[in-house]
């Protein structure tokens, strides 16, 4: 039994860490901020030769092949540096195409993935807020040898910058709400699909509406087999919470790192703030909640790598645990720091504001809860 | 990062279970320690002493002490395969003396000379010595390093005067490990000596203090001119600070006591099932199925974590100041699952066992009743806060006297 992480993935982890100091600090990070990309296409290419995007992907495909466990490593870090990118929704795309692509489907997406050169992104959410399997409503009609797609995709990441999305539509109203769902590629040039920024409280990732409107594709386009999509949604939205789980991880530690600091050196009453308790024992708080959520995401992602019949509990456990506690990590960093932690040059607030986005994004905590209760057997 | 078991740690696993089907009864494996000692008393502890001897022949008392001292040597993943599995098995407590065990007894192998271990570890394997552990004062508790419990030294002894006070077992313990003030003018930490006490000694006279719930398990402990031989202080003279905080590397990844408060969730979950408030069963309830999800997924938390440290021990790391990470874990979760037990019976949780109409022999009242005294004994959780935001987080310490 061993639950540290290797020396090949301390030194993933150290490598990521300097990389993302040295490129991405939090000035660039603002730059990118209000600019419409919300991602910069040069730092994407950097990080496509260090062969982030090429992680998971199998060598046949021009990857690297690494483990989840590897993925955890990276994405704590990306979220540590509040790293702008499209990675997040790039990886959701990536499983599925890994999980239902036919080959030749691999062979014409995974290698421009991989490469940096395609940043394909996946629609998981639609108006109405629900998670999981029953948000997928829009309709696919078949037409002759056909598709006819219609309907409203929510908060897809960086649709506007994707040059694939990977879609569900519902293509089947029989059976259980899983059985008719059919993922299709689309590409955002498509006559008739609508892509529209929003305007999100996470200023460092950009969300899309992506509107279908009697948008015609032909069969070459489905992944995985008409009425074949649920379970492959599921695995994937399964594996997308992991990888923003870690990112979250980091995300809280980063957060947390400038509040010990900054607990450290501001000084009233003729002494350290960190020294009155009202600080220290929140701090302390913070510090056993994130460490109790880092087993629980490591495990999942370890689950995952095992194959593992835990998985949707382990990812529901880990889920709710770092929900609650980035955003309490993020809201403390603003209080500890005071009048100064409610300017907009603080940046702790775009650890908050990220953190608020995670925690609905791919169900909240109160989702995750009932998920649990109901895998427990309640 | 590999979760499994390792081919010698699985056969090791399979080896406890074994050992444990062949020389535990089966009514004990049904049962466990505490049902068995609540109907037959003297059988129990009879047995306890039976399977005291069988575990040293087995070379599973203070497995994981050096070797060269009678210890099992073994790394702390394999002490706590053992203690997993003993306690899953509902195998009584691993050895008699259990305080010698857990605590005195690594102190002695880490300071004592060859000696005191000769003298004082065959007891403490045996089962027939006893040990209680008297740091805390009226006046020193969270402060202990003020402590005030004076030994003057008079040619080949020392002799104490002062008092102890919350002594866990000292009623039934034979010997006590003291900490006293041996120089008043050095600094707080400076001043203090460790010495070992036969209980029978003239002058000491213990006190049972009745607790909350009306058990008395803690004492107050009084020494009147108490002479305690100079081979029994441990550790040099007034650096018995460093000798209290000294810990071997023995397992402290506190994965046998989520299996316990395991067990309480799965008890809670099912009751939930039968029991009806507003005329639906309890789990139909959103509300109290968010909170039993939280419960459960704070305990895998803690569990995992603790494997986390374990894993960290195992490498040779430093895990000190971990403990007080999964103390507060375990106090936070603990609590839940209690106050959870009470929700559970509404208006029926103020029955108390013996009770008509009680529920399951107001089990979830008896345990929300005992909460206190886990939470403030071993440093309170304000205590643990401040060692977890200066010794890991680096935060400077608040106005206390350092002296
Ligand atoms: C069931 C039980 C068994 C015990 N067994 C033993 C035993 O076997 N041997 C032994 O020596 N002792 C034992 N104790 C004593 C235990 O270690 C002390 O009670 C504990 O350390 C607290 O000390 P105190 O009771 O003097 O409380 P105090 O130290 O007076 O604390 C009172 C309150 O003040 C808070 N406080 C104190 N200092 C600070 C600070 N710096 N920052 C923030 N808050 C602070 C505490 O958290 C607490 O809430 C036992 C206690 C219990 C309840």
């Amino acid at each position: 039994m061993d639950f540290e992480f290797s020396s090949e993935q301390e030194m993933l982890r150290n490598e990521s860490r300097k990389f993302l100091e040295k490129t991405c600090p939090l000035e660039k990070i603002r730059e990118i901020m209000e600019d419409k990309k919300g991602f910069a296409p040069e730092m994407w290419k950097q990080v496509s030769e260090l062969g982030w995007p090429a992680l998971i992907i199998p060598e046949q495909y021009g990857g690297i092949g690494m483990t989840m466990v590897d993925l955890v490593v990276v994405m704590e870090e990306m979220g540590r540096a509040l790293f702008p990118s499209p990675f997040l929704f790039n990886l959701m795309a990536t499983f599925a195409l890994l999980e239902a692509g036919s080959d030749e489907q691999k062979q014409k997406y995974l290698p421009a993935i991989a490469s940096g050169e395609c940043v394909a992104t996946f629609a998981f959410a639609e108006p109405g807020d629900l998670v999981d399997i029953h948000g997928v409503n829009a309709e696919a009609r078949p037409d002759g040898d056909s598709f006819i797609l219609n309907g409203t995709k929510m908060f897809v990441g960086y649709a506007h910058a994707a040059s694939l999305i990977i879609v569900p539509f519902r293509t089947s109203k029989k059976g259980k709400p899983e059985d008719g769902i059919t993922l299709f590629l689309i590409d955002p040039q498509d006559p008739g699909v609508k892509t529209t920024l929003l305007k999100g409280i996470d200023l460092t990732r950009k969300n899309c509406e992506v509107t279908f409107t009697n948008v015609k594709v032909g069969k070459e386009r489905i992944l995985g087999g008409k009425d074949q999509g649920g379970p492959v949604f599921k695995k994937i939205l399964n594996k997308g919470t992991i990888a923003l789980c870690a990112e979250m991880i980091g995300g809280a530690e980063g957060v947390f790192a400038k509040t010990v600091e900054y607990a450290k050196i501001r000084e009233q009453f003729g002494r350290p703030i960190g020294s009155f308790q009202g600080i220290k024992h929140p701090c302390a708080e913070t510090y056993v909640e994130i460490e109790l959520a880092k087993g629980l995401t490591y495990y999942a992602a370890w689950a995952f790598e095992q194959d593992l019949p835990d998985v949707d509990l382990s990812v529901s456990y880990a889920k709710a645990a770092i929900s609650d506690a980035f955003t309490r990590a993020g809201m403390d960093s603003i209080l500890i720091h005071g009048g100064v932690g409610y300017t907009w040059e603080c940046d702790v607030h775009l650890f908050l504001r990220r953190a608020k986005w995670s925690e609905y994004t791919l169900g909240d905590a109160t989702y995750h809860r009932e998920r649990i209760a109901q895998l427990m057997g309640m | 990062m590999d979760l499994k078991d390792s081919p010698a740690e699985a056969a090791f696993r399979q080896e406890v279970r074994d050992w444990i089907k062949e020389n535990l009864p089966q009514e004990w494996q049904e049962k466990g320690f505490r049902k068995m000692l609540a109907t037959d008393p003297f059988g129990a502890v009879g047995f306890f002493v039976e399977w005291n001897k069988r575990l040293l022949q087995k070379g599973w008392l203070g497995f994981g002490w050096p070797k060269e001292v009678g210890g099992g040597g073994a790394s702390p993943v394999m002490q706590a395969i053992l203690n997993e599995e003993m306690t899953r098995h509902n195998a009584p407590p691993l050895g008699v003396s259990l305080m010698g065990l857990g605590w005195v007894g690594p102190s002695i192998v880490l300071y004592g000379n060859e000696e005191q271990k000769k003298h004082f570890l065959p007891g403490i394997f045996n089962g027939t010595d006893q040990w209680c552990q008297g740091f805390s004062e009226p006046g020193a508790g969270s402060d202990l390093a003020s402590l005030k419990c004076r030994a003057v030294r008079q040619g080949d002894h020392y002799l104490v005067n002062g008092q102890k006070i919350w002594t866990s077992i000292a009623n039934l313990a034979n010997w006590i490990m003291l900490l006293v003030r041996t120089d008043p003018s050095a600094p707080k930490r400076n001043g203090i000596t460790c010495l070992m006490v036969d209980m029978t000694s003239p002058g000491i006279t213990a006190r049972t203090i009745k607790q909350m719930n009306r058990h008395e398990e803690y004492s107050e402990v009084f020494f009147e001119d108490v002479k305690v031989p100079v081979e029994n202080r441990l550790g040099e003279e007034n650096k018995g600070w460093q000798v209290a905080k000294a810990t071997l590397v023995f397992e402290r990844s506190g994965i046998s006591e989520t299996i316990e408060l395991d067990r309480g969730l799965e008890a809670l979950k099912e009751a939930s099932k039968k029991l009806k408030k507003n005329g639906k069963p309890l789990n139909e309830d959103p509300v109290f199925r968010q909170k039993v999800a939280q419960t459960n997924m704070e305990l895998r938390a803690l569990k995992l974590l603790g494997l986390r440290i374990l894993s960290k021990q195992n490498r040779g790391k430093d895990v000190r100041n971990d403990s007080s990470v999964t103390k507060l874990g375990r106090l936070n979760v603990g609590y839940k699952l209690d106050c959870l037990g009470m929700d559970l019976l509404g208006t029926y949780s103020q029955l108390l066992r013996g009770s008509d109409s009680v529920i399951d022999q107001g089990k979830w009242t008896n345990r929300f009743l005992a909460w206190p005294g886990y939470v403030i004994g071993g440093g309170t959780p304000h205590i643990q806060k401040n060692i977890i935001a200066e010794r890991i987080l680096g935060l400077s310490p608040d106005d206390r006297d350092e002296k």
